[in-house]
């Protein structure tokens, strides 16, 4: 699984939207869209212990990210599906197109651990995996080891990968951009909003989830390296040692599910994408028709 | 200009120095307090302080220097 890539890459797909829709589309949409794959299916993941019995999935990666379990979660037909359902509803076209793009966003840098994502689901079960690092959430190890292996792998190198993407487009974070990108595509949110609070908490608001994603890698990171005392193969280190080899750390099994080739996962990632955006470029146009129809 | 115009009812509230500091102030608390204790890192709490110190932490001071 992605750490800190998932809310970096929140303001990265904002801050390369095709020319038409700059400025268009919904920010809360593509927020939206980006958490709802662990929100439906990472609570059980690594689950809960109270008075010393532990509540959870059995197989973590199957539950996470295969079938039968909750794989679907992290698959662009589901985002399809909750997408065609938002527009049903809403007719936003603003916040429908975010939310597909921010639900593909999450689905497709999934496949970069080891379990991978069910791309083609429900047309295969198949995962679709690159395997650049371990998954490695565990019964016993939960989210600390699971946090250990991340940030001490190519795991890393991704959420730094997002961050520097975020950073190259650094005006997205700005008050400018806020105000004349933002603010526009979700006027009711931030005008309900701007009755309860100042504008500075409101900027603040939209950078939290880049301040939360900076937040979590480096205290993960720290915790990882300088705090943490494990043993592995008996020995004790000064924490945990990082292992920037395909599918590392050697330290910890990296999981796997039954998944296609690797060698055909990157041109059918990269193709997917390049669908979503397609085919929401195509309907934008048709959807701003039939959202001007409904409301006039 | 048209729709960039920014709303008549966010209006900028302060020297964006000034504002820098409190979400050093507000990085730098977060992360020293998850660090310790790892229940704070989780997306309701994180950016719920950033906000919180963004809001409260200049009205905290204004309110101090008043005092004075």
């Amino acid at each position: 699984m992605s750490w800190a890539a998932h809310q970096f890459e929140v303001y990265a797909v904002q801050a390369h939207l095709p020319k038409k829709m700059r400025g268009r589309v919904s920010f809360w949409g593509i927020w939206l869209g980006d958490f709802t794959p662990d929100f439906l299916s990472k609570f059980w993941v690594y689950g809960i212990t109270i008075r010393g019995k532990h509540y959870g999935a059995s197989v973590p990666e199957r539950w996470h990210r295969g079938w039968p379990g909750m794989g679907f979660t992290h698959t662009l037909s589901l985002g399809v599906i909750l997408a065609g359902a938002l527009w049903l509803w809403r007719r936003d076209r603003a916040l429908t197109v975010g939310y597909l793009l921010g639900f593909a966003a999450h689905a497709l840098t999934d496949v970069n651990d080891s379990v991978g994502t069910m791309l083609l689901f429900p047309f295969t079960t198949l995962n679709w995996s690159l395997g650049t690092w371990a998954y490695a959430a565990t019964v016993g190890g939960g989210k600390y080891l699971d946090a250990a292996a991340y940030y001490s792998s190519l795991g890393l190198v991704m959420d730094l990968f997002w961050l520097l993407v975020v950073l190259a487009s650094w005006r997205v974070l700005t008050r400018e951009h806020w105000r004349t990108q933002i603010v526009p595509a979700d006027p009711h949110i931030w005008s309900w909003l701007g009755k309860r609070m100042p504008e500075r908490s409101m900027l603040a608001l939209y950078r939290a989830t880049f301040f939360y994603g900076v937040a979590r890698m480096v205290a993960w990171s720290t915790w990882a390296h300088l705090i943490a005392r494990p043993v592995i193969n008996g020995v004790r280190h000064r924490g945990y040692p990082y292992d920037l080899s395909w599918t590392g750390p050697w330290w910890i099994r990296a999981k796997s599910l039954p998944h296609a080739s690797p060698l055909i996962v990157l041109p059918a990632t990269l193709a997917l994408l390049g669908l979503v955006y397609w085919g929401t470029s195509r309907l934008w146009d048709p959807m701003g028709r039939a959202q001007r129809r409904l409301r006039t | 200009m048209g729709s960039k115009q920014p709303p008549k009812s966010l209006e900028h509230d302060g020297p964006a120095g000034g504002t820098a500091v409190w979400y050093a102030v507000a990085g730098i608390t977060y992360i020293g307090a998850a660090t310790v204790e790892k229940g704070l890192l989780n997306w309701l709490v994180g950016p719920a302080w950033l906000v919180a110190v963004v809001t409260f932490g200049p009205l905290g001071r204004r309110r101090r220097r008043r005092r004075r």
